[in-house]
């Protein structure tokens, strides 16, 4: 008996082809069954176990030259529906040049008994060693119960901080976070993404991990910690990573606390309207993830009694977020290859796929937009082109076969030739692909004359998920050549409208 | 202590002091909050139906 070597190759490749179609659909998939689980947390929520409770609550507030924002924050946190007599506001001033310290001790002198200014010579070091400097003095005094980390420019709404603060009365809470919302007065076409990005990670995609049991990550500028759980994860932030917060929300969770999203906690911030910007930002992040992701490898996929943070479905999310640009090339490389091997194939897992994104798109935002209604009428165009202009083409394509191939041309009187229809087979398998070269052409052009209009117009072309994507690539080669990880900070200059 | 507020043709209770709203106003808060929780599960049925419309048009029109 002979072996067929060239069928067994043909059928290895074959399968080979769809797992790498298959890896596409993956975060599709994921994304789909987090935002299933919304709706149960109609019913599997903190409030029952949440009560009354408004603990004396160290404000820790990282400044560095926020001599713009820095007074009108602090007033506004000593405007907080919230006892007066509990809360202690420290800003720990990171060697600032600015005016920082002179409009913070004119606070402390309007505020005595709440606001005190901490410095810090030697600055630039990072968020997680200034919030350190604050923290380290809260502790040496027994008055703090719980500590509220944020940062300078956010704004927190009158009842943020006590509907915060109620879950802390479950002594199982270690730590809760709230609602960044994208809050700047003069928003533009980025910060409208951002906006409803925000909604989707936070207002929507928290809720499930609230479900779910494993929270991602605290927001930054809103942790609430009790002090036991602050003093049993170290008593200090970690500095040796770029993604502080995840690591804090991390270790909460390892010691076996629980941490909470409250969805009704509202603060606001301003976010970036230049995509250098958000470059800047989100590349902090993304490699900080890459660094988490090496840190915690004995937690993913692997079950415990004590936490969440290694079941199946926590594991999914997060690597589907992380090596979602590797599936999105994947997918392409599996398509076209099935395309040139068996097209009917590729015509059948193609139409599959899409027909799920374009069912998740749909479900997700328009979730999205009703649980933040104010964001989602503002951000209607995001909303609508959220997955860029191109891709609805794609959806629709795959959705409605034909009607953009037949249907359409014909009521010109018009038909696709053969070589056109190939031609255009081949463009939408490899868009998702093509989509993030287009994103770094968004932020290349961006800063220049013709990236005032190139950039958005590209943006709404192909997407604002695929701009996230190329910065996440970014990331894994910065990460890959050990490139230096500094603090870039965010230019924030006082847009938040409160 | 609360009062009711006369603005609003519901009788909504108000804290006479919003920095030191008592017990009562805060688990009415709490309440309120895990009342209108529920909501969410509507919206995400009203976000199925917008899917389901979209593949009900599929399979009358382009299958």
């Amino acid at each position: 008996m002979t072996l067929d070597w060239a069928g067994i190759g043909s059928t290895a490749l074959l399968v080979i082809l769809l797992l790498f179609v298959a890896c596409g659909a993956v975060p599709i998939l994921a994304t789909l069954y987090q935002f299933l689980a919304i709706p149960f947390h109609s019913v599997k929520n903190h409030y029952r176990k949440a009560a009354p409770y408004l603990p004396r609550v160290a404000v820790v507030v990282p400044a560095w030259n926020e001599g713009a924002v820095i007074g009108a924050s602090i007033d506004r946190l000593m405007s907080l529906n919230y006892p007066v007599e509990a809360l202690r506001i420290y800003v720990v001033d990171d060697a600032s040049t600015d005016d920082t310290p002179d409009v913070v001790i004119a606070k402390s002198l309007q505020y005595p008994g709440n606001v005190f200014h901490l410095r810090r010579e030697k600055g630039g070091e990072g968020k997680a060693h200034t919030l350190n400097h604050g923290i380290t003095r809260i502790l040496e005094e027994d008055w703090m119960q719980a500590l509220l980390i944020m940062d300078a420019d956010v704004i927190y709404l009158p009842d943020s901080l006590r509907k915060m603060t109620r879950h802390l009365a479950d002594p199982q809470v270690g730590a809760v976070t709230a609602y960044i919302k994208e809050g700047s007065g003069d928003k533009n076409y980025l910060t409208r993404f951002i906006g409803l990005e925000y909604v989707l990670a936070q207002v929507a995609a928290r809720r499930a991990q609230n479900v779910l049991g494993a929270l991602a990550c605290l927001a930054g500028g809103a942790q609430l910690h009790s002090r036991e759980n602050l003093v049993a994860i170290g008593g200090r932030i970690d500095t040796t990573s770029l993604a502080e917060d995840t690591i804090t929300t991390f270790s909460t969770q390892l010691s076996g606390r629980k941490v909470v999203f409250e969805p009704y906690a509202v603060v606001l911030a301003e976010e970036p309207q230049h995509i250098r910007d958000l470059w800047k930002q989100r590349l902090r992040w993304s490699r900080g993830n890459v660094q988490v992701t090496a840190r915690y490898k004995n937690v993913w996929f692997r079950p415990s009694k004590v936490h969440k943070l290694g079941t199946l479905s926590f594991g999914i999310f997060w690597f589907s977020i992380l090596w979602l640009p590797i599936a999105m090339v994947a997918s392409s490389v599996g398509l076209i290859g099935l395309f040139l091997l068996h097209s009917e194939l590729a015509t059948i897992v193609f139409r599959a796929t899409w027909i799920a994104a374009a069912c998740t798109y749909v479900y997700t935002i328009g979730l999205a937009v009703q649980l933040d209604g104010q964001t989602g009428r503002g951000s209607w165009r995001e909303a609508v082109l959220f997955p860029g202009f191109v891709s609805i083409v794609v959806m629709i394509t795959a959705f409605f076969p034909g009607l953009l191939e037949v249907t359409i041309p014909g009521l010109f009187g018009l038909r696709m030739t053969e070589q056109g229809e190939t031609a255009w087979t081949l463009f939408v398998y490899v868009w998702i692909s093509l989509a993030m070269v287009g994103a770094w052409v968004a932020k290349v052009v961006d800063g220049t004359r013709i990236g005032r209009f190139l950039s958005p117009a590209l943006i709404y072309l192909v997407g604002y998920g695929p701009l996230l994507c190329a910065v996440t690539v970014d990331a894994y080669v910065k990460e890959l050549t050990k490139a230096e990880a500094k603090w870039d900070k965010t230019e924030k200059i006082g847009r938040v409208l409160g | 202590m609360t009062v009711k507020a006369k603005h609003s043709m519901r009788s909504v209770i108000v804290p006479a002091d919003p920095r030191n709203p008592g017990d009562d106003y805060l688990r009415a808060e709490l309440e309120r909050d895990r009342r209108t929780e529920r909501w969410v599960a509507i919206k995400a049925v009203i976000a199925i139906a917008a899917v389901a419309v979209l593949v009900i048009i599929r399979q009358v029109f382009f299958e």
